[in-house]
């Protein structure tokens, strides 16, 4: 059955919305590189990879259209986040654990 | 042209549908490889912490991160060629997808300079590995792992150059129409993905402390 909340070519975005999209991702580029000479201990690798996640947002919202995709879609794009996510933190805690 | 769904859809919109959602679940597997990997970095620099750190610090970060605002300004170049495709603009489609090329050859070029930065310090992959500078276990595992991921991504790299150019060939005959672009947009999803994963390998094998 076709999903009703997904149209053929979607709600496109405006060639706006793709262009401020680019130019926030190289802010969010300069500010991941500027931070990199920050001392900012054992924050460090927490604040670049938030800064990479909120990139990876962008692309996958605004590009990737993620925004106006089917509810299906999303969810599938949802479990990508959560597969990582468990691979890194079992992998982190069994580390930890020896 | 008229368009027809395949027999076992009911409508070119269902059709569509499926063809996005197939594209999604290819694109988890491909998470699924490199979280795996990401995983797998997340033990070794747990276990060497010191090493991974001084390791990182090798890494050329100025050409990290020219490369990482070069693939983030080519998936604008992509997405725009499938804007241009909703807008009816053949030449756009031509124009955004040829700047995406370029983009990922000039990736490419500058990850190989960087190769053969580390291949002249004795930095190889494995038991290959032979640098002076860096002679510990750590530190060749923390190789070890940037060869393999950044190898492999190099070849999703080429994978995605090869469909989009040939995406291009099918523009400049006018198989991108405002109603149908399907192949296009997955065509350039996939490379979005590329992007993205490149995305996290630059703070990962660039960045860290």
């Amino acid at each position: 059955m076709t999903d009703p909340n997904h149209s053929p070519q979607g709600p496109a975005e405006s060639g706006r919305d793709y262009v401020f999209a680019w130019l926030g991702l190289l802010v969010l580029t300069l500010v991941s590189f500027g931070a990199h000479y920050l001392e900012l201990g054992a924050f460090a690798t927490a604040v670049s990879l938030s800064i990479a996640a909120v990139k990876a947002g962008v692309v996958g919202l605004v590009f990737m259209h993620l925004k106006t995709e089917s509810v299906s879609v999303r969810t599938v794009a949802a479990l990508n986040l959560a597969w990582v996510a468990l691979i890194s933190v079992g992998i982190a805690l069994d580390v930890a654990a020896h | 042209m008229a368009h027809e769904p395949a027999e076992h859809f009911e409508n070119l919109a269902q059709q569509e549908h499926a063809s996005h959602l197939g594209m999604w679940l290819f694109l988890t597997s491909e998470v699924l490889l490199f979280g795996a990997l990401f995983g797998l970095y997340t033990g070794y620099r747990l276990e060497y912490q010191q090493d991974f750190s001084l390791a990182v610090h090798h890494n050329n970060i100025a050409i990290g991160t020219i490369n990482t605002a070069i693939l983030v300004t080519s998936s604008f170049s992509a997405a725009w060629a499938v804007h241009s495709a909703r807008r009816g603009s053949r030449r756009g489609i031509l124009v955004s997808l040829g700047i995406t090329l370029l983009l990922g050859l000039v990736f490419l070029v500058l990850k190989g300079i960087e190769y053969k930065e580390h291949f002249d310090a004795g930095i190889f992959p494995g038991a290959l590995y032979r640098s002076e500078e860096l002679p510990s276990h750590g530190a060749n595992l923390f190789f070890t792992l940037y060869f393999f991921l950044t190898g492999l991504h190099a070849l999703h790299v080429i994978g995605g150059m090869s469909a989009l150019a040939v995406l291009a060939l099918l523009g400049a005959r006018g198989r991108h129409t405002p109603e149908r672009h399907t192949s296009l947009e997955l065509g350039v999803l996939y490379w979005h993905l590329v992007d993205v994963i490149w995305i996290f390998v630059w703070p990962l094998m660039y960045l860290q402390k």
